[in-house]
């Protein structure tokens, strides 16, 4: 079921009223069989993969716990691995057999030719099986304790607001949530529904109506003049913000109204004034993850230099990686991995200039995008030739081109501009001017009836889908 | 917050937004229908003030391929150009149950495209455009309400049927552009820059066929009958390389054959296609003079017909 849909308003509504309702002792099974009906709205019958995940990791937690010495990594191992294979076969099979075939075609007059299997991605598996990986790491770790109810641990991973991309919940945080009494809250109503009300706008008013012009850009490239395709990047930028973030406020929301609490998944990531900043801001359920469960296990830091330049690549490449499986993505980490190494260098080598917060801010911004348009493109050939048109001067220098919905473009830099202008005021005037939660009523009750108005007349009704579902 | 603070304000807002939603949507409305250029003001006066006794329908190819003043002139009627830009069939056939509403057309003159059947990536978005006549013309809801199973309660909201509209109506009730009714209906597409070349392609690979489409095409034929028009099916010129079997011909011919409906297939004339791409605006769009010679041919055809 996608968020920005009309079945979902029902079903949220539904199941929130049930929620409180019912018994408390009744609650996680509702929750468990909403969370099944909420991804079964998709392909039903990836629900077996998802509680063949569950399984296992549930059997792996406790039998990590009850274990000592190498058996306990043994089956952390065996955990990891079935996890990792569960992923290996529906997103990674194709892109090494590929490569693999296409390998062995250059190196050879008889080619291997490994079968590609045609399987359709599980919605958001790369979300839920991080998350699965988190728990029977922090039980090895021994910070958590191993679950022993089955639903509970099933609705752990299964939890509807962000079953399909996050945020990425350690145990710790959201299994004692699940045995936690929630009363009936009307500021937690309130809070939660005013945090779906802005994520709708991000998603259907911003992110979805620049993917209008984005996707006519990026589907021709090579037909459109620099200055389009500018746009399109600098548009791609903000979709892909928007409709991440936008879907991370609405399962906040969700959760929010019936009185649980996710972690927040962004903090204005176009305000960071480095790259490593950045990733401080940019879903950081799924920094904190690999920061956690790879960066640090390798040494993080406090490593020789060679060592440390050698796991930023990694954990970037890996990070690319998780997003797809094709080189694009793992070039787009890649980049955010030299990026990141050459400010390293450049703290050491360049003292701070004044105003350095605000060229830092401008620079990660252009480096984000950059990396955006290997993100975007479906192959490095069309990302290059984007690259290449940018950089090579031509005479048509429209925005538009061929493209007949002016009017669209308007709203679409409108939409940018909400944006920008509202994480301004909280970036800069933390805790002032604030519509959505201003002490005045009149004004929190204006600001929410003008978004239903905005999202009315200019949302974009198409059903699209979120773009990190497809990860 | 307490229980009665909460309703109070849920009571506030949603009483606000009917009030709104129910004002602005009849300022939207009025405006909308002043609307007498580009694409709303064509629309608009094809639904409420034409009585031309030829009639138009289609795609873009419709709108851009067929010079209506020409087939006017060389028919001795009156003609006008419906087609519509990313409109299929569904499109048509709602607005040919608008039309009826009104008045009857003598001949009614469809323009389908070589892949008409084929299932659309785009769905069933197009229909947008109806929105802002869901409410006057109940003909049609049922055609709208294909969008999706919620749509009918969507259209309860009078702002969503002007969803993106709002510039638009700004625009075009301040712009000084001509008359809808001034070139009837035809949209030239004229060659304003240099083009990028292109070679005569095979079509993209075919989709599946839709049947709820073939379903549309028959309920047009069927529509036009009841009505005592005169239906003829054309298939206008076309740079793509078409396959001899493609099924929407295939299927639409047969169909016409049955239902005794002239269907003239133009989409391979070598008069077009020898001439290289000077003669298209691209693979899929005649240019307007190209334009002008495909309608004096057609119109010397639909002559010997009558």
């Amino acid at each position: 079921m996608l968020f920005n849909s009309f079945p979902f308003l029902i079903f949220f509504l539904v199941v929130t009223i049930a929620y409180y309702v019912i018994p408390h002792k009744w609650r996680w099974l509702l929750l468990l069989i909403a969370s099944c009906y909420f991804y079964a709205f998709l392909i039903p019958a990836y629900l077996l993969v998802l509680f063949l995940i569950i399984s296992i990791d549930f059997a792996a937690g406790l039998l990590i716990e009850s274990n000592q010495g190498r058996l306990r990594r043994f089956y952390l191992g065996l955990s990891i691995l079935s996890n990792l294979t569960v992923l290996g076969i529906f997103k990674y099979h194709n892109f090494f057999v590929e490569n693999i075939n296409h390998l062995t075609g250059l190196f050879s007059s008889k080619p291997v030719s490994f079968a590609i299997w045609e399987l359709a991605l599980p919605v958001g598996l790369s979300f839920h099986t991080f998350q699965a990986m988190s728990y029977t790491i922090e039980v090895y770790k021994g910070k958590q304790k191993a679950e022993r109810k089955f639903g509970i641990y099933a609705l752990y991973v299964m939890f509807y607001p962000q079953l399909v991309a996050g945020p990425i919940e350690r145990p710790q945080h959201l299994i004692p949530q699940f045995y936690q009494i929630h009363p009936v809250s009307y500021n937690g109503i309130s809070a939660g529904l005013k945090w779906m009300l802005w994520g709708f706008f991000m998603k259907v008013v911003v992110a979805d109506r620049l993917g209008i012009y984005v996707d006519y850009i990026f589907k021709n490239a090579d037909a459109h003049s620099r200055l389009a395709l500018l746009t399109a990047v600098f548009f791609y930028s903000f979709q892909i913000y928007c409709d991440f973030a936008g879907y991370s406020l609405i399962a906040i929301g969700t959760a929010k109204a019936m009185g649980f609490t996710l972690t927040n998944n962004f903090k204005r990531p176009y305000f960071a004034s480095s790259l490593r900043n950045f990733w401080k801001r940019w879903n950081i359920s799924l920094s904190q993850w690999f920061r956690d469960y790879v960066y640090f296990p390798m040494g993080g830091s406090r490593v020789s230099v060679s060592k440390y330049i050698f796991n930023i690549l990694v954990v970037f490449i890996l990070s690319g990686l998780w997003h797809g499986a094709n080189w694009t993505f793992i070039l787009w980490g890649l980049f955010h991995g030299l990026f990141i190494l050459f400010e390293y260098l450049k703290r050491k080598v360049v003292p701070r200039l004044i105003f350095s917060k605000y060229i830092g801010i401008t620079t990660t911004f252009l480096s984000v995008s950059l990396c955006w348009i290997f993100f975007r493109s479906q192959n490095i050939h069309e990302a290059f030739i984007i690259i290449k048109r940018i950089c090579s001067p031509n005479t048509i220098q429209s925005i538009g081109g061929e493209f007949d919905e002016r009017s669209l473009l308007v709203y679409s830099f409108l939409g940018i501009f909400s944006i920008i202008s509202t994480e301004f005021i909280s970036e800069f005037f933390s805790g002032r001017f604030q519509l959505l939660h201003n002490p005045k009523e009149w004004i929190r009750l204006t600001t929410c009836i003008g978004l239903i108005i905005v999202i009315l007349l200019f949302g974009v009704f198409d059903g699209s889908q979120f773009i990190y579902f497809q990860f | 917050m307490n229980k009665s603070n909460f309703f109070r304000k849920i009571f506030i807002v949603l009483s606000v937004l009917i009030l709104i939603d129910k004002g602005l949507g009849a300022i939207l409305q009025h405006y909308y229908s002043k609307i007498r250029h580009g694409e709303q003001g064509r629309t608009t006066y094809i639904i409420d003030s034409c009585i031309s006794e030829t009639i138009i329908l289609g795609s873009s190819r419709a709108a851009h391929h067929y010079a209506s003043p020409v087939i006017s002139d060389l028919l001795h009627t009156t003609t006008y150009n419906a087609g519509k830009d990313k409109q299929r069939l569904r499109y048509s056939l709602a607005l040919l149950n608008m039309i009826y509403r009104r008045y009857s057309p003598k001949q009614i003159i469809l323009d389908l495209n070589p892949t008409a059947f084929e299932k659309n990536e785009n769905g069933l978005d197009e229909l947008s455009v109806l929105l802002p006549y869901y409410r006057s013309h109940p003909e049609i809801r049922s055609i709208v309400n294909e969008r999706n199973r919620f749509e009918w309660i969507k259209t309860y909201s009078d702002l969503y049927r002007f969803n993106s509209l709002p510039l638009k109506i700004l625009f075009n009730n301040l712009s000084s552009e001509r008359d809808a009714n001034e070139s009837a209906g035809y949209v030239p597409l004229v060659i304003h820059k240099e083009l990028i070349p292109f070679t005569p392609d095979s079509l993209p690979a075919s989709q599946p066929i839709d049947n709820t489409i073939v379903d549309c095409f028959k309920k047009i034929i069927t529509l036009v009958k009841d009505h005592g028009s005169r239906l003829i099916v054309v298939v206008s010129p076309i740079y793509y390389k078409l396959p001899e079997n493609l099924k929407t011909l295939e299927m639409a011919k047969s169909i016409c054959a049955n239902e005794q409906i002239s269907f003239l297939d133009y989409s391979q004339l070598r008069q077009f296609l020898d001439h290289g791409p000077e003669m298209f605006l691209d693979k899929g769009h005649l240019n307007d003079s190209s334009a002008i010679v495909f309608s004096t041919l057609l119109s010397e055809d639909l002559r010997k017909l009558q």
